[in-house]
């Protein structure tokens, strides 16, 4: 007979929540994206690049481009923030 | 210089930058007008509501080889100055196949703005009734081209230009030239995200396209 911890319940629920937020927030264009790629991110560096920038405001330096060509990152191109355009 | 492509899982969180795709519906493009953050604006928005809706069917007809932005329609003002009335603005994106071309940044603005401006412009120009409202305080046209520089990644590169009424009208009608109109105009561009101060964009005036629909003119 199987036991299920309360940590594993823990986890699972975090899973859960985590799994319904982002299929709220990922619009059919991104979940296309998504389902186009064998895996969740291209390397090693496309995923600390990706979990860096989770804010607001992206920091993208030269080695990331350069990385972003040699190891064929998918995503979209970083382009001005309204709030840097606009006032309001 | 900066670029950038970011994860899925980044977009999906909410970091995502505004996608290219096929022309984006009203709805999609519209700023709701729970997200304008001053009366002034959001008047605006509320009482031409109809008008924006034609505007963005004006662009799909007329300039169909740009998508929009998300935000591309709305009224806004230029960053910095609070002070001004609100600017019917849009904000456009070139795929590489219709981008402009040049060897730097300021060329490659130059020639987005032969292009497209005047086109652009004409658009936002042709809502009679808005540009009549006294409490409109100018156009704003922003513009963004991805590119591929070589043995790099896919790059957004943008020209933002905010000008009064009165020159917008010039330009559209043929009395002011693209170099007039910039120089009375509010100028920026960037690079990814990252602003490039300083860089002067130099047009030729006789380089500027305009509409070749009939219906668009």
């Amino acid at each position: 007979m199987l036991k299920t911890s309360p940590r594993a319940v823990r986890r699972s629920f975090v899973i859960a929540v985590l799994g319904l937020g982002l299929s709220a927030c990922a619009s059919s264009e991104q979940w296309a994206e998504w389902r186009s790629h064998s895996t969740h991110f291209a390397s090693g560096d496309h995923m600390a690049f990706s979990l860096k920038n989770m804010g607001d405001t992206p920091r993208v330096k030269r080695q990331d481009q350069r990385n972003a060509a040699a190891q064929s990152w998918w995503g979209k191109p970083v382009i001005p923030r309204p709030d840097q355009v606009f006032e309001d | 210089m900066r670029l950038a492509r970011i994860s899925i899982v980044g977009l999906a969180l909410g970091v995502l930058a505004s996608p290219v795709g096929a022309q984006r519906a009203f709805e999609e493009v519209v700023i709701p007008l729970l997200q304008y953050r001053t009366a002034d604006t959001r008047v605006l928005a509320d009482t031409y509501d109809a008008d924006l809706r034609l505007l963005h069917a004006d662009l799909r007809r007329c300039v169909p080889e740009l998508d929009f932005n998300q935000p591309g329609i709305g009224f806004r003002k230029p960053r910095g100055k609070p002070q001004l009335a609100p600017h019917l603005s849009i904000w456009m994106i070139a795929d590489q196949s219709v981008g402009p071309n040049g060897e730097d940044l300021a060329t490659k603005a130059a020639d987005a703005f032969q292009r497209y401006g005047r086109r652009l412009f004409r658009r936002l120009l042709a809502r009679d009734s808005i540009g009549a409202d006294p409490r409109m305080g100018g156009y704003g046209v922003v513009l963004t081209w991805m590119w591929t520089p070589p043995g790099e990644d896919l790059r957004g590169e943008t020209l933002v230009v905010f000008v009064d009424g009165a020159s917008a009208a010039g330009f559209v009608a043929g009395a002011l030239g693209a170099s007039a109109l910039l120089d009375h105009a509010d100028i920026r561009l960037f690079e990814g995200d990252v602003e490039q101060p300083g860089v002067r964009v130099s047009v030729n005036d006789a380089q500027v396209k305009e509409d070749t629909a009939e219906d668009c003119r």
